[in-house]
């Protein structure tokens, strides 16, 4: 019986080709799309990270009210010996000397290494493809130097020459003996080109950057861990009462939780819009079968004339719709791993967790099942509904095309759906829209054009004082301003709207006090290469050496938060107290600078010049951020990379340039996820528009059609054009105004869970309402506009012929 | 009142040409009860909707009154028929979905009434058709006499000049046809010219005047 529904189901899509095209293009671009955010949802939130029973790794680390953050070396060696909870536990950190210029391979290259414990490979269970994991001798201060090598090292630098075992590399200047490479697929963070052992200390400093993974033992939650670890954060307060801050205790997370955090929000945002879409493809089939509905219910009646029941039609029409809908599919399917693809691409670094692989597997091939089985079950319930309404004798006697008020309404109801679907879309995008053009018309601070940065590490005993580093900075800055096409060039510690640096600073007024600031090492030239404006006082100069009275620039936010109404050139300053660098005199004011990003305020700022650091304070600055040049062209920045890695080799051939990038793509990548979530969610709105607005002209055609007697009535009792025109599209925008009633109702309810994507704007915006608004009533108003002239052509002889 | 001459009309088939009216000329007097006959296809219809100003695509001249229609523009042409002529439909052809009261004033409201007189009218209409306590009632509930009733009640409504009716009768049963060309007689003695196309011998005997075609042409009159 099944197999008789469907060969008639197949017939009948053969016959009506225009149809079934039409009806399929949409299912397929709803599927296909819904599918391609579904595969991006299913490996970032739902499919467990990739590592044998990721549900048992747990995040563990500071629980401040404000959130949780990493806890450094010696808190971690605390709760590892104190806890039962756990099977192994692992600190790990991405800082603090891992990284750097590694020799040995086929050329220098800077390298992104991580320092773990020795028990980091056991929690993720993990098992080296060459070699072995670290010992625990020599995850012990002053053990063997000794480094794990990525997959991806091996083979990029190594050749994936199996004999490296045993061998020896030099790592910023240290011989360092390779014993082990990671498998291919061993994905930890796109930082970890080699991993070399922590060396924990109870002494060391309580770094957040060192963060602290764990894998429970079998049979334990996280509650229970959670439990344990409360009890040890109180231990650990008793035994080091200075090192745990008032409301301190310890968090235990998912660790799927703390990759997925940042993204997940905006992820299911996209789904929900993405099913939106969906819902208007089906509302448009539904709306497309309806239209075929006065055919059929001709073709029902006779069926039921002939015998059939109400279940048996109800079974023929839904098989057609699911047949439909599985077609859509599997088209749906090809369009969504054609789009994954393009989707991960477009994705901006950093936005998706490294760990993760988006690609088709079984949950995504059943979402795709269900998706397709549900929308066949939604727009086939259309036709089964208004065969439910067939009275045979009359079908059977009348004109089809007459009594479709039933089937009106529910295309009604259809486009409604449409309208307020699509009104909900258009509001989020443009909500978007208006956060990405505030970003990118806030001002940076500086001038990103024609700037090139790269990174070089100074790492190693060549570059233990500020002695060297600053000779090693003059000599190459001498050598890249002579270049053609350089018109100045400088260093600094860290780039503007890149990550942050943060040390303390004190005043003279509170030496105890520690303030936490925003901290630049520069070279003389840094703010007129970045044109920068100087606001008060001078900038540094050439005479700003170790030997020239102790000198500090701020920012305009500086000023702001700690000397407002006052003099600031009187101020002084110190980085890091008074035991550490000297008390400074602040000489001059500079602009305010993006830093972490555009959406966020400027922070206060602290630059120093770099003759002027101390040794100690160069060495921690160099651990976590070393400097990036800054060279502004008259030409093409990235024309010149070729030669600024010959004038770096000409000064130092072992040391490698990274990083590299123009200043204006760094200023773009710092919009990169508002312009992506703007683009994806813009695209999802266009097409939910365009099918509104196909849905709409479907239905006021159709009505059109129906209404043709009546047209020719009104014609011969005295309508003219204007008033035929009037009829239809008063009957288009009754139903605009109810979805767009419907519509503005659920946006002002759903734009809610966009408000942390926001910049600028509300999410309850009204310009943004009433111009969207304005928008889709005026694209109603032109798909109302063809069937309403259609009608006016309407001949009431023609009209009232059959009479 | 109306003056036609020499009207053609003609439908397109491809290349060919198809005389459906051929050379009719007719004269009308204001006051008259004109009953249009012949057999199916002779152009009956086609000639009832050439006077109603329906149709723009006959040539040949047509005066109504002193005024040339044949040389109006359409614009012109329908101001000039809502102000003179009502229709009266076989099929009836109220609207569905609204009540007799708001069927009664579609008519008015492309004529542009005020809301006042419209309300006047319609109750002046719904009292004279007797049909005052139907007023709320939609067609469907109504029987195909009573439906008629309200189609020549609409017709009347604007106070036209001119009736044009065709087949008024064609769908409803003798008494109730009866009543309606009882209302015709009533709605001529007060001054209403009226036409009517129909084949019934006994509604033709209501009129004073019958003027018979055949083949698109004019071939006889009765009096």
């Amino acid at each position: 019986m099944i197999g008789q529904d469907l060969r008639y189901g197949v017939r009948m899509l053969a016959k009506h080709p225009s149809f079934t095209l039409v009806a399929l293009l949409t299912l397929t671009l709803g599927i296909g799309a819904t599918t391609a955010i579904f595969s991006v949802v299913n490996a970032v939130l739902l499919r467990p990270l990739p590592y044998p029973e990721a549900e048992r790794l747990v995040y563990i680390g500071q629980q401040f009210r404000s959130g949780i953050a990493g806890s450094g070396e010696p808190k971690f060696l605390f709760w590892r010996e104190q806890s039962q909870s756990f099977e192994a536990m692992a600190c790990y950190s991405n800082f603090g000397g891992a990284s750097g210029n590694l020799a040995g391979g086929s050329e220098a290259e800077f390298v992104s290494g991580c320092r773990v414990t020795e028990e980091f490979f056991r929690v993720f269970g993990v098992t080296p493809a060459l070699g072995r994991t670290f010992t625990k001798e020599e995850d012990t201060p002053g053990g063997a130097t000794v480094a794990i090598l990525s997959d991806k090292l091996w083979h990029r630098s190594f050749g994936a020459n199996k004999d490296i075992l045993g061998q020896t590399v030099l790592l910023n200047d240290q011989p360092v003996t390779v014993v082990g490479v990671m498998p291919a697929g061993f994905r930890f963070s796109s930082n970890s080109d080699l991993f070399i052992p922590m060396k924990a200390r109870l002494g060391a400093h309580s770094n957040p950057n060192a963060e602290v993974v764990g894998r429970l033992k079998a049979g334990v939650t996280i509650e229970q861990a959670q439990a344990e670890l409360t009890g040890i954060a109180e231990k650990y307060r008793t035994a080091f009462p200075q090192q745990m801050q008032v409301g301190e205790t310890i968090g235990v997370k998912p660790y799927q939780e703390m990759f997925t955090q940042g993204v997940a929000r905006m992820l299911w945002v996209l789904l929900g819009a993405v099913g939106f879409l969906l819902l208007i493809a089906c509302a448009n089939v539904a709306n497309l079968q309806l239209a075929r509905a006065a055919a059929r219910q001709r073709e029902i009646a006779v069926r039921m004339a002939l015998g059939a029941g109400n279940g048996r039609i109800v079974r023929q029409l839904l098989t057609e719709g699911i047949l439909l809908a599985l077609i859509g599919g599997v088209l749906g399917m090809l369009l969504a791993v054609w789009g994954t693809e393009m989707l991960v691409a477009l994705l901006p670094d950093g936005m998706l967790p490294d760990v993760v692989a988006v690609g088709v597997d079984w949950h995504v091939l059943l979402f795709v099942l269900c998706a397709s089985l549900a929308t066949g079950i939604l727009f086939g319930l259309a036709p089964v509904w208004q065969a439910k309404q067939v009275d045979v004798n009359t079908a059977l006697k009348e004109n089809a095309t007459k009594g479709g008020s039933v089937r009106g309404r529910l295309r009604g109801a259809l486009v409604v759906t449409e309208i307020a679907l699509s009104l909900v879309l258009l509001i989020g995008a443009g909500l978007l829209i208006r956060t990405f053009s505030y970003l990118v018309s806030v001002a940076p601070g500086f001038d990103p054009n024609n700037v090139l940065t790269f990174q070089v590490a100074l790492r190693g005993e060549r570059y233990d004082t500020t002695q060297e580093a600053a000779a090693f900075y003059r000599d190459a800055l001498d050598r890249i301003r002579v270049v053609p096409g350089v018109e100045n060039a400088a260093v600094i510690n860290r780039l503007p709207l890149d990550w942050q640096f943060n040390m303390p600073v004190v005043f003279p007024s509170s030496p105890d006090q520690f303030n936490s600031v925003q901290f630049r090492i520069v070279t003389p030239d840094y703010f007129r290469v970045m044109k920068i404006p100087v606001q008060q006082g001078r900038t540094f100069t050439s005479a700003d050496d170790v030997a020239a009275p102790p000198v500090a620039l701020v920012n305009e936010a500086f000023v702001q938060r700690y000397f407002p109404k006052q003099d600031i050139i009187a101020q002084q300053l110190s980085v890091g107290g008074v035991k550490r660098d000297p008390m400074r005199q602040i000489v001059g004011v500079v602009g305010n600078i993006k830093q972490q990003s555009l959406d966020r305020p400027a922070p206060p700022m602290v630059f120093i010049p770099i003759p002027q650091v101390s040794d100690q304070l160069l060495a921690t600055v160099n651990t976590f951020t070393p400097g990036y040049f800054t060279v502004r062209t008259t030409v093409e920045p990235m024309s010149l990379l070729a030669t600024m890695k010959k004038e770096i080799a000409a000064v130092d051939s072992r040391l490698a340039l990274s990083r590299v990038a123009t200043m204006k793509d760094i200023a773009s990548r710092s919009v990169a996820t508002q312009r992506f979530n703007m683009s994806l969610l813009g695209l999802f709105a266009g097409l939910g528009v365009l099918l509104a607005a196909v849905g709409i002209y479907g239905v006021m055609s159709y009505a059109v059609s129906e209404r043709t007697q009546e047209i020719g009535i009104r014609l011969a009792l005295g309508a003219n054009t204007r008033d035929v025109l009037r009829l239809v599209l008063r009957q288009g925008m009754t139903l605009t105004g109810i979805g767009v009633a419907v519509g503005l109702l659920a946006a002002f309810g759903l734009t809610r869970l966009m408000q942390g994507f926001l910049f600028g704007v509300s999410a309850s915006n009204p310009l943004t309402f009433i111009v969207v608004t304005i928008f889709l009533i005026l694209i109603a108003l032109v798909a109302c506009l063809v069937p309403a002239r259609r009608a006016t052509n309407v001949d009431p002889l023609v009209a009232l012929r059959y009479e | 009142m109306l003056t036609l001459r020499k009207i053609e009309r003609a439908f397109e088939f491809g290349r060919e040409k198809n005389y459906v009216l051929r050379g009719v000329n007719l004269d009308i007097e204001e006051g008259e009860f004109v009953t249009i006959m012949g057999p199916s296809g002779a152009g009956k219809s086609t000639l009832l909707h050439i006077l109603g100003l329906h149709d723009n695509a006959w040539v040949g001249e047509y005066y109504f009154f002193d005024q040339a229609a044949h040389k109006l523009k359409p614009k012109d042409r329908a101001e000039l028929r809502n102000k003179n002529i009502g229709f009266v439909f076989q099929s009836y052809h109220l609207l569905d979905q609204l009540t007799v009261q708001e069927n009664l004033e579609v008519p008015l409201s492309y004529r542009n009434y005020g809301r006042a007189e419209r309300e006047q009218l319609v109750r002046e209409t719904l009292d004279r058709f007797q049909l005052t306590d139907k007023k709320h009632l939609y067609p469907s509930k109504l029987s195909g006499g009573l439906q008629q009733l309200i189609g020549v009640a609409r017709a009347m409504i604007a106070r036209p000049k001119l009736i044009l009716a065709d087949e008024p009768t064609g769908n409803l049963h003798s008494a109730q046809a009866k009543e309606i060309m009882e209302m015709f007689c009533k709605l001529n003695e007060q001054g209403t010219t009226i036409i009517q196309v129909t084949h019934s011998e006994i509604n033709a005997g209501y009129s004073r005047r019958i003027v018979n075609i055949h083949d698109g042409n004019v071939v006889g009159e009765d009096h």
